[in-house]
């Protein structure tokens, strides 16, 4: 009934349901795009995410060869996972798929073995971490304890960026081992070897996700602009009914339903009969005063008010 | 003293012998209409999430139908309630239409429109993120608690109050029971019961129950009741303790006494046996409270009461209390670091969004690189819905306290005495939320929101029981053909 109510209400203002679904609609618009210049132009809601492995590996390859340990590598890998995330790495990525350093934004691995109060970031690293949440390039590397690999994760706007950012990770990072080994002459048979296990795999992650918004920022703000439409009739309506109520005061009626006040009002009032308090036989206590009706019915069918009825399933 | 015959036993008047009044057939005829007494589907159905709140693990339920965002059997039980209360005209109880207050359910929309707003204002960096599929989870669950509310408001009347506070009272002791079991076998009855039951139509996950300082966590036990953490089920119990206590201020009658003052004893030993410093702060301030209203009753049972108390305390959960009250080690222990810290390094991020927070429901739990567990469910609020957000969150858990003060003061034993009791829960979990993430465990705000409903039913006291519909437009039928009979020559 309530809702009811509230529709029917709401179905006599059709100009400002009108308006607010204008306002709601433009509102979902701007939600999934920005205005640039006098166009749109789309706020590139959608992302996309692609992995691959890197492989740390020696010039003579330990996957084929039993002689050779691991061990060593795979330390070499939480070493390398952790400092792809700095920004000499990062720049070289970023060259690959014509970005600069600053425009992506890099987490390296973290222990899962440690525990949490560990794991959680202070503020200063809340800091850092705050300032890349817009940036939409993100890549994140992970390490496993005796795996030599790396595991890279890469978000970009379309999938095909995600893609290309991901296997631009490996070939930066293999640039700057190349480059650290030519710099210091190591031996070709001491080098270190990054291989891509296969090329990055991608996808869209939040396919339709702009519609999801835009229908949501819809809904919200048309429904918003209802419930405030009802509050507004409301309260003019209270507004102009307490104007009436204070007119008839001035007048001198009694707008609270008493006698007409005079000045032997509040004595007869003070020797009028108190409302009863009438305790029940089972001990529920009940207040006349308190229990006016809410609408005018006539004497004999507005006693039983507030009973509900006592087979009443609704 | 007044209140305890209407609270518990039927009381003998003069009025009662002679004639009965057309007052008192009325309450005689809405009284066998009352829970539990009612055929009236809506209370029971009530009840019957209630009692699946409190024998159910429903953070570790899943039933084994998918639904798009979560599959929790508590989900189910909300769409339930939901579907019942429309095809059984639950909307003909229009609460808006009520002489209840409407400060807490006002608070409560508000607060969901600042959760919206948060989250819609700032989508772009939030999807960025990957947190608005996790957004959308979180607010189904606050949709859930909102919903449970508004069906209580609309389900209940004031005479089905009192019902559902022994009722209240009724499943925390039984819940109190099971997890004194619990501390004391290992066997947690909640879980392993609900497995046997549900195997057919949901899975239901092993218990984290650890009864072994050495091995739980922080060197204290795991005792989690139907819960997933120890903390929720002390929640849910110290939010209906109340009830109980006002009880026995207000006992005329030796049984009356007794039977309260088991269950709350029971329910603080329920509470101590999860060995959380929460279940002896809370308890403190619900008595608190309480004496602000009765200080003479609570002045008068406070010596007796302790003492008996933690002798009981000690005899059902051995252990618990020298592991709460170990101050030292309390002050030492990584919990209390962790606690220290939270203010800190959040600082950050509350600078970084200060007015609409970072986004209701953004907070990933399992990203502990990026997110902290704080346990302080106002840090996390100012976080997530920033300042305007947390200010709503307060109004909304302080609201049913605010409106039961005038009730308490100025109504009638019966009205006072439930007012009091269900706005002491809401300020149980006003303390709770201090002391913990208490949104983060689904069990102790649907606790809230239920007594906050029932706190704002209270307090309207019986006028503000709804008319049916069919009831009203009788009534209005009866009165326009009179109107129109005057008018006419």
């Amino acid at each position: 009934m309530g809702l009811a109510l509230a529709l029917r209400e709401l179905s006599r203002r059709r100009l400002l349901l009108a308006l607010g679904a204008f306002l709601a609609v433009l509102a979902a618009v701007f939600s999934v795009y920005r205005p640039d210049g006098f166009a749109l132009k789309s706020r590139s809601l959608q992302y996309s995410s692609a992995s691959t492995q890197a492989l740390v590996d020696a010039s003579s390859s330990v996957l084929g060869n039993l002689s050779q340990s691991s061990e060593q590598l795979s330390t070499r890998a939480t070493v390398y996972a952790n400092f792809m995330a700095s920004p000499a790495v990062i720049d070289l990525i970023g060259q690959q798929v014509g970005l600069s350093g600053a425009q992506i934004y890099a987490a390296g691995p973290v222990n899962a073995n440690e525990p949490r109060v560990v794991q959680e970031p202070t503020a200063l690293k809340r800091n850092v971490e705050i300032t890349g949440e817009t940036i939409p390039y993100r890549l994140n590397f992970e390490s496993q304890a005796n795996v030599p690999t790396i595991d890279i994760d890469a978000q970009a706007p379309t999938t095909n960026q995600a893609v290309a950012l991901a296997n631009a990770a490996v070939v930066g990072l293999r640039r700057y081992v190349t480059s650290l080994e030519a710099e210091d002459r190591v031996p070709s048979a001491s080098r270190i070897a990054i291989r891509q296990l296969g090329a990055a795999n991608g996808a869209v992650v939040d396919s339709g996700i702009s519609k999801q918004l835009a229908v949501m920022v819809f809904v919200a703000v048309f429904l918003l602009w209802c419930a405030l439409v009802l509050v507004a009739v409301r309260f003019r309506a209270i507004w102009r009914d307490s104007a009436g109520l204070q007119q008839d005061g001035a007048e001198g009626h009694d707008w609270s339903g008493g006698a007409d006040r005079g000045p032997g009002a509040t004595k007869a009032a003070e020797q009028a009969p108190q409302p009863a308090r009438t305790r029940d036989p089972e001990g529920a206590l009940f207040d006349d005063s308190e229990g006016a009706p809410l609408f005018d019915i006539p004497a004999g069918r507005g006693d039983d008010l507030h009973v509900i009825p006592a087979r009443s399933l609704r | 003293m007044a209140g305890t015959a209407v609270l518990d036993r039927p009381a003998t008047s003069s009025a009662s012998v002679s004639r009965p009044t057309a007052l008192q057939r009325r309450a005689a005829v809405t009284r066998r209409d009352a829970f539990p007494h009612t055929r009236r589907p809506l209370p029971w159905l009530l009840a019957g999430f209630l009692a699946m709140l409190f024998v159910v693990p429903i953070d570790s339920t899943e039933l084994k139908i998918h639904l798009p965002v979560d599959s929790r059997i508590d989900r189910f039980a909300v769409i339930v309630l939901v579907l019942a209360w429309m095809w059984l005209g639950g909307d003909q109880r229009a609460f808006v239409r009520t002489r209840r207050s409407k400060l807490f359910a006002g608070a409560a929309c508000v607060f969901l429109a600042v959760a919206v707003a948060s989250l819609l204002l700032d989508a772009g960096r939030i999807i960025n993120l990957g947190d608005f599929q996790l957004a959308e989870k979180r607010f189904a669950l606050l949709g859930s608690f909102l919903v449970l509310s508004w069906f209580t408001l609309t389900a209940l009347r004031f005479e089905d109050v009192r019902g559902f506070a022994t009722y209240l009272i009724g499943l925390a002791t039984l819940m109190s029971f099971g997890m004194l079991i619990e501390r004391h076998t290992g066997y947690n009855v909640f879980y392993e019961l609900s497995r046997e039951l549900l195997q057919p139509i949901a899975k239901v996950a092993l218990s984290p129950t650890v009864i072994h300082p050495a091995v739980g966590s922080d060197g204290r036990v795991t005792v989690v009741g139907p819960t997933i953490h120890g903390l929720a089920a002390t929640t849910m119990l110290m939010v209906v303790m109340p009830f109980a206590l006002v009880r026995v201020l207000d006992a005329t009658s030796r049984r009356s006494w007794w039977l309260n003052s088991a269950a709350f004893a029971l329910m603080v030993a329920g509470a101590m046996a999860t060995d959380r410093k929460t279940a002896l702060v809370v308890p403190v301030a619900v008595v608190i409270y309480i004496g602000c209203y009765r200080p003479r009753q609570v002045l008068r049972l406070a010596p007796l009461g302790l003492v008996v108390l933690a002798g009981l305390v000690h005899v059902a959960s051995p252990g618990a209390l020298g592991t709460i009250l170990a101050v030292n080690e309390a002050a030492s222990s990584d919990s209390t670091t962790h606690r220290v810290g939270d203010f800190t390094d959040v600082a950050p991020d509350i600078m970084a969004k200060p007015v609409l927070g970072r986004g209701f429901g953004t907070l990933n739990p399992e990203q502990p690189s990026q997110f902290r567990i704080n346990d302080n469910e106002y840090i996390d609020e100012i976080w997530e819905v920033g300042a305007v957000g947390l200010l709503v969150f307060v109004w909304m858990i302080l609201a049913p306290v605010a409106l039961a003060r005038s009730a308490i003061r100025t109504r009638g034993p019966t009205v006072a005495s439930l007012a009091l009791a269900a706005s002491a829960g809401c300020v149980a979990f006003f303390v709770v939320c201090a002391l913990f993430d208490a949104l983060s465990f689904p069990q102790a705000p649907y606790m809230f929101f239920v007594v906050a409903a029932m706190t704002t039913i209270a307090a309207a006291g019986p006028e503000g029981n709804v008319v049916p519909t069919r009831e009203l437009v009788r009534k209005l039928a009866g009165g326009r053909a009179r109107v129109v009979a005057e008018a006419s020559p």
